[in-house]
């Protein structure tokens, strides 16, 4: 179980939106209150994030909406580009990437492959025009599977293991419940078997015993796959349920991480204190 | 291995600041103790002594602030309060155990899975790990009838059970439990007590907080006594 190195190794990750300054950094963040640059009018989405993720680790990003949680996401799964920072992804023993400096084609192979992505909303997750087997066969497709009979079989077995009737294959998304297309959205982002999933507030707007099974899910996927993990929550107790250790984000940058019992129990910063503190 | 030194703590210090009030609570200070190999160590003192922070700075719940935590763990000596999280989980995994007076459990999971999940993280097969579950949830005395139900539904005794169980299956190097009898009947404490002298007789350290005095005498060898932070004998 010892892997001596990290799936990813994040340093000083930033995301300036607008033209930028020499002050952005040092008139944003934590201490300004602000994510805004008094002097060039720029949005400092995240600066200076920097994390290690261990392979079959599941971290969590915690903070309120607007802190950088899933800007973070977004340059890691490359929708996005940094302002500046690495973002150093080993795909394999002794041949890793740069994130932050990938060319398109690369990108795209990861995405398809290595990848997975979870969204809170399962209208950007899922092709809602095709059937359920259908959105998770693009999936195979773009990882290079051409069996029709292979393709079939495998996304039979996906939703079987996400809980969702094999006959219920041909039918849309649109014809199932939340939870279910949380679930269909899952087995389309596991179905490459990727290294690395992002999850971003995938339980959020789900009743609590739909949202149940599906941490419930995660977790076996995870013992299962052994996939590092990105979790992004800002309901504390998901955040407990998954995550080893978590970074706390607060106006773009990680104000605390540590282990998650400890960012719970024994808060640090007085962000955390008082996100912990007003939990119910 | 009985008698060697699995746990050094030395001069542990911890208080907490609480910036939303701007006031800090005194923890404890300058505790230091040894855990051995095969023993029961209790930790006894008055409510508000820090008996439970100890426990949680060594798992590292809290944060120790000065000192030295040594457990001489799977892969060699480490420093718990000044060690990279990765080994802290490492530590969690391999040698150290946990049980509280909460379970903490998935939502879905029937008992005896709860029970056998510290196996199953350490590469134990799923089968091999129910049955050791199954023994440990028996030497508890826990119904077999509850044993494939998600522990929500149980009392504050079953659930101790079953928690108490989830910490005997992995025979960790060093246990730490805090308060593991608090909501037993005199029956399923005896169990209990025999569980736990058992594993100290297969050689776990185990260090512990027990709420009830006559416990400390039918089970500790050892007995570390604190005073609350206020009373302790220190300059301010």
């Amino acid at each position: 179980m010892m892997n001596t190195t990290p799936v990813l190794e994040v340093r000083n990750l930033t995301r300036i939106h607008g033209r930028g300054c020499d002050l952005c950094r040092t008139s944003t963040g934590d201490a300004a209150g602000t994510n805004t640059c008094p002097h060039c009018g720029s949005v400092v989405a995240i600066a200076d994030v920097s994390f290690d993720l261990w392979p079959g680790e599941i971290l969590g990003l915690m903070g309120e909406s607007g802190s950088g949680k899933s800007s973070v996401v977004r340059l890691l799964h490359l929708d996005d580009r940094p302002t500046a920072g690495t973002a150093r992804f080993q795909e394999a023993p002794g041949f890793s990437h740069d994130l932050a400096a990938i060319d398109e084609a690369v990108a795209r192979r990861l995405r398809d492959t290595r990848f997975g992505m979870v969204h809170q909303n399962p209208h950007l997750g899922l092709n809602f025009g095709v059937s359920a087997g259908g959105n998770i066969a693009e999936r195979l497709l773009c990882a290079g599977e051409r069996s029709y009979a292979a393709i079939r079989a495998l996304a039979g077995g996906l939703l079987v293991r996400t809980e969702i009737p094999r006959h219920r294959m041909d039918h849309q998304p649109g014809a199932f419940s939340g939870g279910m297309q949380q679930r269909l959205q899952i087995a389309r982002a596991i179905a490459p078997s990727p290294g690395l999933l992002f999850l971003d507030e995938v339980t959020t707007g789900l009743d609590l015993s739909v949202q149940a099974r599906i941490l419930d899910l995660i977790l076996e996927l995870q013992r299962e796959l052994g996939a590092a993990m990105i979790v992004v929550s800002h309901d504390l107790g998901v955040i407990r349920l998954l995550a080893q250790r978590t970074l706390v984000l607060r106006h773009g940058r990680v104000v605390e991480a540590g282990l998650t019992d400890q960012i719970l129990e024994d808060p640090q910063h007085p962000y955390t204190q008082q996100l912990v503190g007003a939990a119910l | 291995m009985t008698g060697s030194c699995v746990l050094t703590v030395e001069d542990l210090a911890k208080h907490f600041v609480l910036h939303q009030q701007g006031r800090s609570i005194p923890g404890i200070r300058g505790v230091s103790f040894t855990v051995s190999a095969g023993r029961v160590t209790a930790l006894a003192g008055p409510s508000g002594a820090g008996k439970s922070s100890i426990l949680k700075c060594i798992h590292r719940t809290y944060l120790p602030e000065a000192g030295r935590i040594l457990l001489d763990g799977h892969a060699g000596m480490v420093d718990l309060a000044h060690c990279e999280e990765r080994e802290v989980l490492l530590a969690r995994r391999h040698d150290l155990g946990f049980v509280t007076q909460f379970l903490h459990c998935l939502p879905r999971q029937p008992a005896v899975d709860v029970v056998a999940a510290p196996l199953v993280v350490r590469g134990v097969g799923s089968t091999e790990a129910r049955e050791r579950a199954v023994l440990a949830l028996r030497r508890l005395d826990l119904p077999e009838r509850l044993w494939d139900l998600p522990p929500a539904t149980f009392s504050g005794g079953e659930r101790q059970r079953v928690n108490l169980a989830r910490g005997l299956v992995a025979r960790p190097r060093l246990l730490l439990l805090d308060e593991p009898t608090a909501s037993l009947d005199p029956q399923a404490t005896d169990k209990a007590i025999e569980a736990i002298a058992g594993l100290a007789g297969e050689g776990v350290a185990i260090l512990a907080i027990f709420h009830d005095p006559d416990l400390i005498d039918r089970l500790a060898q050892d007995v570390v006594r604190l005073t609350r932070p206020e009373e302790a004998p220190c300059a301010a």
